[in-house]
Order: structure tokens, then sequence, then C-alpha cells
């Protein structure tokens, strides 16, 4: 099984190899049949990496442990979903996973949009097979899954696995993975059309249109997949928090701001026919930031607790970046005079300015988490001195910007495409800007004084009351038109124009992800050696130990500490953080998962530390976190959001385009609508 | 009983803390060891900082804290203790770049970044502007438009821009 396996991978590379020349000459000497022949290799590779797939998922569930592989990441006890997460739990499996979802990519890509594109979609077909071909490359001949055990000369087998990590045998980990890999690789589609696009010196925004709907869901996925890994963190983890500027977690980060900074400037594109270079450089970069990532989780170039081993494909990544960078530099270079912007900039108060400075705070943020990132790498190749890069550094440099985005997030908005006039700056600014200054103010009476807290809680009261009211006009009108009732007419109002108001629903969830983290800043947390029968007070609540108990799991015993959660003298909850140990094959490991109790206000979250050496008594961290529960709120939010923006609207909007065609007088100019929005 | 033995040593959770966490403590030197644990770096791969690693039994972050306490309740002043920790372990223990050397370049590239980003936005805005009005310089001269041509046409610009307001 491991020979068809390992033989579907290399045969996959070669026809990678085949499409990307069929592709590339068939587009060239006009060939239709080499450039037919070209998507064909499209469907086989993704039917090779399929096959090679399922074996791989058929080893692991039949616990085939003669593969290396299976014998690392599996076990006979491990529970089946655990199984299926063993795939992509070890560098090889995952690697594969990666392959295959970008080779099912490439194959909807190519299928869905040939017709369309037919002039371009040879460069589709080259562009996702040279991507698809690299991964194969470094699963057939590098990090090859299909790998055996061997005794001498002999194949050998052992009678169970190690077991995948007890860290992510956790539900949030079976989907954390490949939710993140889905936006990961998803990003390849918008940038094979974008350069496909540049080759073919197709000056329009046609590539955008079509990418629109693939741009938005693997944006969506790469933020789900954060958001997954966020959670997993809080509730696995046991640190009370859920995000420590980990490498690893900075490098998913990274492209959902660059894909961010893009999904807002290609409205420029559409709307105006402006930043087309703009956005070529930002899909680009997205994309090989997807890249960077993926290297930086595997290479062992930065240490991380959430890497993979160490290995030596960190030189193949660095290759297929330096040269894919240059590649894409050059076309972009080569192509200026067809990217041309094809209107100017009516005035400077207008949509327009603020979605350039969206832009340039959304890739500065971008720039400081990947200076971060890397600097330990740099200091110590310059220096010969590695320096650290702690949390404390990437706070102090991303806050601010964090509060100069979450304000542009309120501000945007408020401004009108082509021109805003002050009087109507005024309209729109007054509500929200008083609005927000007196949240500031009762907050203040309150007792909170942070900078930085009562920052975002006021740019938060601001952003809201600009979403609420771009809700409450477009509504009312509705409302008084068609004698609709509110609540409808909001319906009805999205309904119109989906993508807007999805983008302020998605703008309410960054907000509220901003008061989650800005609660962050009254963390209350305490850490004892507790015997049964004694009270830990932590803020306003007492943890009563009651009892030390012996669970068992399907595959792993647990020792749990339960507690009574008073308040007041009133017992709000039992509390059951357990520490739990994976026997499994010659390992044990151990785990510890706290008890969370989360509210509005605050989360209580106790967790079982360990046991003190001498007297064996369990050791007790205990955190009172303030407004953790507005994270996840934000992400769901963000989530709903993004599927409304997604959904198409009842009113088909083609944004109109507009150009000076004429003066009259002095002053007046002629616009010529191009295209006018019609009812579907 | 055992088994929390091996629990207790085995355990090996990964830590940190809130991103902008606080420790309220009334112990003066508890809190002030914290607040000088909190600028060094655990170098157990927890990757968190010494007052936030609670890896149990820390081979490295336990002792620091112990340093870090009895070097307090000698009276010794923060920047001496964690000038000594440096000394003895390298600029690696640092929890962020010093303000010196190289250390002062990692902290100003984010700022010059932005800086540089906030300062292009009015250059190309002049500089779409300048393109505007060429554009509009350059245009064909007056056209003669009939009025009833020239209403229509504005009434499209109206609801156009009524539609996207």
């Amino acid at each position: 099984m491991e020979n068809i396996g390992y033989l579907a991978l290399v045969l996959g590379f070669c026809v990678a190899a085949y499409s990307i020349l069929a592709g590339i000459v068939g587009r060239l000497r006009n060939n239709a049949f080499l450039e037919l022949s070209a998507q064909r290799g499209v469907m086989t590779v993704w039917a090779l990496t399929t096959v090679a797939a399922g074996l791989l998922l058929a080893a692991i569930l039949t616990d085939d442990f003669r593969l290396n592989y299976v014998a690392s990441y599996s076990s006979l006890s491990q529970p089946l979903v655990y199984r299926f997460a063993a795939w992509w739990g070890g560098q090889e499996g995952s690697l594969l996973f990666w392959t295959w979802i970008a080779a099912t990519y490439s194959f909807v890509a190519v299928y869905t949009a040939r017709k369309k594109h037919a002039d371009m979609i040879s460069y589709v077909v080259a562009i996702t097979m040279t991507i698809v071909g690299f991964f194969l490359g470094i699963v057939a001949f590098v990090a090859n899954p299909f790998r055996v055990l061997m005794s001498g000369p002999q194949i050998a087998t052992i009678a169970d696995g190690n077991g995948l990590n007890p860290l992510l045998q956790h539900p949030l980990m079976a989907i954390h993975p490949p939710m993140l890999y889905l936006g990961y690789v998803g990003f390849m589609v918008p940038f094979a059309f974008a350069i496909a696009s540049v080759i073919t010196k197709q000056a329009g925004d046609d590539w955008i249109r079509t990418t629109r709907i693939w741009s938005m869901i693997t944006w969506l996925f790469q933020g789900i997949g954060v958001l997954l890994g966020m959670r997993w963190a809080y509730a696995v983890l046991g640190w009370g928090g859920y995000w420590m500027w980990d490498p690893v977690e900075n490098a998913s980060l990274l492209p959902w701001i660059a894909g961010t900074s893009f999904l807002h400037s290609v409205m420029m594109q559409e709307k105006k026919g402006m930043m087309k270079i703009w956005n070529i450089v930002l899909v680009s970069a997205t994309f090989f930031l997807c890249i960077f990532g993926t290297m930086l989780t595997r290479s062992g170039l930065v240490s991380s607790v959430h890497a993979f081993a160490q290995s030596n494909i960190g030189d193949y990544f660095v290759w297929f970046l330096t040269l894919g960078i240059a590649a894409t530099i050059y076309l972009i270079l080569s192509r200026l005079d067809y990217l041309k912007s094809e209107s100017q900039l009516d005035a400077v108060l207008s949509r327009e300015s603020s979605f350039l400075f969206n832009n340039v705070i959304l890739l500065a943020s971008c720039f400081a988490i990947l200076w971060g990132t890397l600097f330990p790498v740099l200091s110590e190749a310059v220096t010969g001195e590695k320096i650290s890069v702690g949390p404390l550094f990437f706070n102090k440099v991303n806050i601010p910007i964090g509060l100069l985005l979450l304000a542009l997030t309120g501000l945007g908005p408020l401004f009108s495409w082509r021109k805003t006039s002050a009087a109507s700056l005024r309209k729109n600014f007054l509500g929200p800007s008083i609005f927000g200054l007196v949240v500031g103010a009762v907050l203040f009476a309150l007792g909170i004084r942070g900078l930085y807290p009562l920052m975002t809680f006021i740019l938060s009261a601001f952003v809201t009351a600009t979403v609420a009211m771009e809700f409450y006009r477009g509504a009312t009108v509705i409302a008084k038109k068609q004698s609709m009732a509110f609540a409808s007419a909001i319906i009805e109002l999205t309904h119109r124009n989906t993508r807007r108001y999805g983008g302020y629903l998605v703008h309410m969830g960054i907000v509220f992800l901003f008061i989650g983290f800005a609660g962050m800043a009254f963390v209350e947390e305490g850490q004892i050696e507790m015997r049964v029968g004694e009270t830990m007070r932590i803020g306003k609540y007492e943890l009563v130990f009651k009892d030390l108990v012996d669970q068992e799991g399907p595959n792993y015993s647990a020792t749990v500490a339960v507690f009574d959660l008073v308040r007041d003298g009133k017992i709000l909850q039992e509390m059951r953080p357990e520490q739990r140990l994976f026997l499994t094959g010659q390992q044990t490991q151990a785990n510890g998962i706290p008890a969370i109790r989360s509210r509005l206000n605050e989360d209580v979250y106790v967790v079982l530390a360990g046991f003190e050496r001498d007297s064996k008594n369990p050791i007790i961290k205990a955190y009172v976190n303030p407004l953790v529960m507005w994270v996840w709120l934000g992400g769901l939010t963000l989530i709903f959001g993004t599927l409304i923006a997604i959904w198409p609207s009842k009113v088909r909007r083609i944004p109109p385009r507009t150009k000076v065609v004429g003066v009259v007088g002095k002053t007046k100019a002629i616009k010529e609508t191009h295209a006018t929005a019609t009812n579907t | 009983m055992q088994r929390r033995q091996i629990l207790s040593l085995g355990f090996a959770s990964v830590l940190a803390v809130p991103v902008i966490g606080q420790v309220r403590s009334t112990d003066p030197i508890d809190s002030a060891a914290y607040t000088i644990g909190q600028r060094l770096m655990c170098q157990c791969s927890c990757g968190s900082t010494v007052a936030d690693c609670n890896m149990l039994y820390c081979h490295f972050g336990e002792p620091v804290r112990e340093e870090i306490r009895e070097g307090l309740v000698a009276g010794i002043a923060p920047e001496v203790i964690v000038d000594g920790l440096v000394a003895k372990y390298g600029e690696i223990i640092l929890a962020e770049p010093s303000t010196e050397g190289f250390g002062a370049f990692g902290w100003t590239m984010p700022f010059v970044a932005i800086l540089a980003g906030l300062a292009a936005v009015p250059i190309v805005i002049r500089r779409w502007r300048v393109n505007q009005l060429a554009a509009e310089a350059a245009a064909p001269a007056p056209l003669a438009v009939d009025e009833e041509a020239l209403n229509r046409f504005k009434a499209q610009i109206d609801r156009d821009l009524a539609a996207e307001e």
C-alpha cells in the first residue's frame, strides 16, 4: 500500500511538471490541445494526491504501524477523531494534507473558471501546478509520509504507536489545523489569477471579480483557524491567556492581516479602477506570507512551542520564496504600463483616502509583527547573539497600531466615495464622537484609568455608534417607504447590499475582539498549594477545595481537583480542573485541562498546575479574566458578518465606474457612467 | 500517589500570561519580583517570560525567580539584578530588545515603517490629485452639451452618490 501511495506522489509530481509546461507552451503556441491537456493534468494531479492522502489515512485508521508516520502519531487507544487528526498531526502528514487541499483548490478553480478566463487559464494552471508541484516534491522526496520502519534490511512493525501529542487531543485541535490550512492554501487561487492577468497584460479587474469569493472564503477560513487556535490555547494550555505572540501564532496572523488589507484595497479597483499595481502586490504578499508561515512552522527557523520537529525543509522553502518573489517583482515591473489607474482622486476627503490609510496601518502592523518574529534570527546573524523578542515588544508596538485601526474602522465608512463634504462629515461624526466620549467619561468615573483600555472602550463605542447609525438610517428609509417593521427593514437593508452591511458586521466583530483584548489589562491571578478543605480567594470569588479524585478516559488517566466556586457565600458552580496522563506506546505524557466559568463580564479560570515536590499537595493556579467572552463573541460576529458579505445581494451591484470625458465651462465635469446598478 | 508523582514530574504544559496581564499582590517583594520577571525571557522553550512561566520545576524559571527574590530581599536595585542576569545568561534573557546598539534598531524599525507609510499617504494623495487636475486640464475643449442631457447625467450622478451613501 505504501508503494502505491508513494508512486501516486511521484506521479503527481511528474504530472504537475507536465501541466506547467503544457499550459505555458500551449498558450504561447496557441495550441488548444496542449492547453486542454494541461487542464486535465490538474485533474490528474488532484486524483493522484487524493489516492496518496486516502492511503495514508487508511494506514492510520487501520493501525499500520509499519509506517513510521503512523507509529509516530497514532496509537491503538487513540479515539477515532484523533486518529483522523493524526493526518495533520505530524510534519509529513500535514504537508500531504496541505498538498491535497492545494490540489483540490487548483482543480475547482481551474474547472470553474476555464471558460470565462480561457485566455489566462493556462497560466493559472501553470502557477497553481508550480505550487502544488513544489509541495508534492517536498512530500515525495524530502518528507515522505510512506516511509516504513526498518530493522536491518527487513520492514519492521511495532505493537503500538506513540500517539498524537496529548495537547493536540482536543476537539478544537481536530478542526483548527484544517481551517488554518484552508486559509493558508486558499490564497494561492487569487494569487494565481492575479499573476495570470499580469502575464496576459489584462488591465481590467476580471480576476478580482472571479476571485472575490475565493478571497473572502479563504480569509474567513484563515480567521476561523486563528480564532480556533486562540480558543484551543485558552482551553487547553492552562496559562490563562489565548495569545502569546509565539512565532507560529504570528505566522498565522500575518497573511490574515495582509488579506484584510487586500479585501479593502480591491474595492478601490472595483469602484474606481485605482490601485491595480498595489492590489497585485498585496495579493502576492498575502500568498507569500502564507508560504512563509508554512515554512516558519516547519523549518525550525525560530523556536516555538507550536512548531513541528526541526527539519531540513526550510532551505527548499527559502528557495521557493526567493524565486517566487523575484519572479513576481519582475512580472509586475515589466507590466507597469498595463497596470496604471483608470481614474484619479476627486477629493482628499473621500473613502479612497481612508482606504489608503487603512492599507498603511494594516501593513505597518503586518511589518511590525514580521519584524518582531524575525528579529531574533536577524540579530543572531548580524551580532552573533540572539536577542529575544517577547510579548512586551509586540504589545508595545502593536497596541497603538491596533487602536489606530480601530479608529479607522469607525472613520472609514463615514466617508463617501469620490468626495465628502465638511457638512456631511460634521453630521456623521458628531453623534458617534459624543457617544464615545460619554462612554469614556462614565468608565473613567467608574475607575478605569489605563490609557489603552480607556482608548479602546471609547473607540469601540464610537465605531458601534457609526455602524448603528448606518443601519438605522438605511432601515428607517426602507421601513418608511415600504411600510415595514424596523427589524424587517434591517434584514431587507442587509439583503439589498450584503457586502456593505456584512462588512459593517465584520467591523462590529473587530470591536468585540478589541473589547475582549482590553479586558486582559485587568486580570487577577493567584497560585497556592492547597489541601482538601482549604479555600483560595481570587478577586471577589472563593474556591473551596472539596476533593481530589481519579478518573479514567478513553486513552488517559486523570486526576481531577473538585472545587466549589463561591461568591458572597453562594455556590455558583462546581469546577473540575484536571491533569491527564496519556500512556501511549513507550511514552507517558501529561497534560492539564483547566476548568473555566465564562460569563460576559469575566471568566474564572482554574488550573491544576501540578503537585508540590515534597508534600505532593496540588498546586492550584486561578485567574479572573475580564471580558474574555467578548473575544469569542467577536469571532462569531466576524464569521457571521463575512458569511453575510459573501451571500449574494438581492440587488446585484456592479460598481459604477466614472471617468472624465470633457469639461463644461471651468469647473463642471461631465461624468459618464459606465455601469449602473441593475435589479435582478 | 505514584501516578500523581509521575504527573507532577511529567506535567509540562506551556504557559504564558495574559497579553497585558497584571498581578495584584500585597507583598511588595513578590510584586517587584514579578515586574522584573516580566522583563526576562524564560529559556525552557515555553516561549514565555520568567514571571509567567508556569512550567512546574522549570529548570530555568525557578532558579532565576529565586535569584531575583534573593536580590530584592538583599536590597539590590532591580536594574542591577537585571544587569547581573544579563551578564550571566547573555542578552537573550531580555524579553525585549534593549534600547541600545542593535536592539535599538529593532525598536526603531516598526515605527520608522509606520511613519514612512503615513508620510507616503499625503504624497500619494497629492499625486492622485495632480493627475486628476492634469486630466481635467488636458480634456478636450468645452463640449457643447445641451442642458437636458447635462441634467440627465447630473441626476444619474446624484442617484449613484445617494445609492453609495
